[in-house]
């Protein structure tokens, strides 16, 4: 996935809309021209790399915990702080991508709202959400140049730390952002000086900017922020940390509702798939196969389906196939496992943390 | 080296507006000092002049703003007459504070009927005021004339001297108006007279002497000054005079000496007609 280095990409990447191509049976795929053909290929290409939203139970939750946090910023002028909500989870559970997302439909939400009176209002003065990676050399200066950078204000090195703690702060209010995501969270360090002190400044900052921050990194609770237990105790106080459940595909009786889950992802996923011979079920079929080569992660999991889609098209079978699959990952079994005798188990550690979730219908 | 992109927010550049104003606005909107991107741009070897208006600086802020190329490219004379940098009118700038230069304007500006001369800008109702400026932008600043040229200084220090305050001006209008904007039409009179060929071939060459254009000049001034106050006109006399005798020296010593006459105030090219 590519992630937006300033709010020009920011932009363009909430801009963009894929196309969905219309669905052709083989019999109409066949009867296409070449130049017909070519075209329609290239039309699936794009969909099948774009970033299609598929609707998680793990998501429904964070979209929750986002929502309470948003509504504690719709009165401004408080002057307490306001609860973030910090992602946390294994590497490919689709973290980011739900941090993009909640970011995209906030910006889109928050420019649909904003009146614009043709001509009078400038958009380029709105920018609603800030969507950021942390840098790798994390310092209060660093952190805050890195911001700067990100919205395209030209600081210079010579800088202080205070001063541009000011400007981006300034700049966020008279922009009307409502949303700050930070994301690889996981590389501050919170025992050594540097990263103690960016600690401090990102508290500072989320309590100066009525915004809702959210956070996203790789096993938060484990992770380097956590080593100095005073200013973990101190962040964590500010923010709600929520840990990816991911997907698993447990054997047994007991398992059958997590298996349902990974089911329905691969159905979800497979109606998304521009496949003219692709049959309603063929994924599910494989549901113990994927799981066990993708380990249940949605990253792996996506990444492996868009390969063997193109794949798919491009060999004209157009149909996901335990050969393909195979052809991309010789881990994946050419004999597919009926699904009431899976034959490897996989369970994800994570469990949720600190809040209640409710998953929803 | 980083590309010079814009900033985030833009700002628009208004009709004659410098740099020096618009770095500051368009840094501002955009929560910067100008002084840091400069020092960015720099830091960034985009800049290594401190000349503020160091042609790679207009560059680098006309991509910072998403400018016209021509953007800051303002006139620096016209006619031999230097423009100056003045504030423009805030009704045109939106409230804000810009200076820039801009020729073809007098000391009012139409659209928003101010002002735009010293102590500071007012609103304007007075018809006679705003029908000067008009009588400026169509005849003098067609003959390169511009707001401070020193034509329109020696008309303006013409209409000073010629009037009495106590007289020309009521109490009312003379609390809400400086003293040079009621005068204003006067001196564009004035300085309509001196850029008239006609005018300067009989003050300069007058072929009947010193009394024919003590004549021309008392004609003029009684077409143009309104009260006939001898008590007071005699200074505006004195000063036609004197322009006049100057002139007229100036092109008598330059004649006999075989060169072209010295152009002190930018006068004389009227005289011919090169305007």
């Amino acid at each position: 996935m590519e992630v937006p280095t300033n709010y020009r990409e920011w932009r363009d990447h909430v801009d963009y809309k894929a196309a969905r191509p219309r669905p052709l049976t083989l019999g109409q795929l066949h009867a296409l021209n070449r130049a017909e053909r070519d075209a329609y290929d290239l039309e699936r290409r794009a969909w099948i790399s774009a970033e299609t939203l598929i609707v998680t139970r793990d998501m429904k939750a964070i979209f929750e915990h986002y929502f309470d946090s948003r509504d504690e910023t719709l009165a401004p002028g408080q002057g307490t702080s306001r609860s973030g909500v910090v992602v946390s989870g294994k590497s490919y559970m689709g973290k980011s991508s739900t941090l993009m997302q909640v970011c995209r439909e906030h910006e889109r939400d928050a420019r649909a709202r904003r009146p614009s009176v043709p001509g009078v209002e400038d958009p380029s003065e709105f920018m609603p959400v800030v969507y950021f990676n942390l840098p790798a050399t994390l310092t209060p200066k660093a952190l805050m140049l890195s911001l700067a950078a990100w919205m395209g204000l030209p600081l210079p090195r010579s800088t202080t730390s205070g001063r541009a703690t000011e400007v981006v702060r300034d700049f966020l209010k008279a922009h009307g952002t409502t949303l700050v995501a930070i994301d690889e969270l996981h590389k501050v360090r919170s025992h050594t000086k540097d990263g103690g002190d960016t600690v401090n400044a990102l508290k500072g900052f989320q309590e100066s900017v009525p915004a809702v921050f959210l956070y996203a990194g790789v096993n938060i609770p484990k992770s380097d922020l956590m080593r100095d237990p005073a200013l973990a105790d101190q962040f964590l106080r500010r923010n709600v940390v929520y840990t990816m459940r991911g997907f698993s595909y447990p054997a047994g009786k007991g398992g059958a509702e997590a298996r349902a889950e990974w089911e329905d992802l691969l159905t979800k996923m497979e109606q998304i798939l521009p496949l003219s011979a692709q049959q309603p079920g063929d994924l599910p079929e494989l549901a113990p196969d994927l799981a066990s080569v993708t380990k249940c992660s949605i990253g792996s999991l996506r990444s492996l389906l868009r390969k063997a889609a193109n794949r798919a098209i491009r060999s004209g079978t157009e149909r996901i196939t335990p050969e393909i699959l195979h052809s991309i990952d010789p881990s994946y079994p050419l004999t597919v496992i009926p699904i009431t005798r899976p034959r490897r188990l996989f369970t994800c550690e994570d469990t949720p943390q600190s809040v209640p979730v409710d998953l929803g219908a | 080296m980083t590309d010079i992109r814009p900033l985030p927010t833009l700002t628009r550049r208004y009709h004659g507006e410098d740099i020096a104003t618009y770095s500051a606005r368009h840094a501002a909107r955009n929560s910067l000092t100008a002084a840091e991107v400069d020092s960015w741009l720099r830091e960034q070897g985009h800049l290594r002049s401190v000349n503020p208006r160091d042609p790679a600086r207009l560059a680098a802020w006309r991509t910072l703003g998403v400018l016209h190329p021509s953007a800051f490219e303002l006139p620096k004379d016209v006619n031999a007459n230097r423009v100056t940098d003045r504030v423009l009118c805030r009704g045109c700038t939106a409230g804000n504070i810009a200076r820039g230069r801009i020729s073809g304007v007098g000391l009012v500006c139409l659209r928003h009927r101010r002002w735009l001369g010293s102590p500071e800008q007012r609103p304007i109702a007075e018809r006679d005021i705003l029908s000067a400026e008009r009588l400026f932008r169509t005849v003098l600043a067609r003959k390169g004339e511009v707001f401070d040229s020193p034509v329109m200084q020696i008309a303006a220090e013409i209409a000073i001297v010629g009037t009495d305050p106590g007289r020309e001006l009521s109490p009312d209008t003379r609390s809400r108006l400086p003293r040079e904007a009621h005068l204003y039409p006067i001196q564009i009179r004035f300085a309509r007279l001196l850029t008239t060929a006609a005018f300067l071939e009989a003050i300069i060459t007058a072929p009947a002497g010193i009394a024919s254009r003590r004549r021309v000049i008392v004609e003029a001034l009684d077409r143009i000054l309104p009260v006939q106050d001898r008590a007071v006109r005699w200074r505006a006399d004195n000063m036609m005079n004197e322009v006049a005798s100057r002139l007229s020296r100036e092109v008598t010593n330059a004649r006999l000496r075989g060169h072209d006459p010295t152009d002190e105030w930018n006068l004389l090219r009227h005289a011919h007609g090169d305007s």
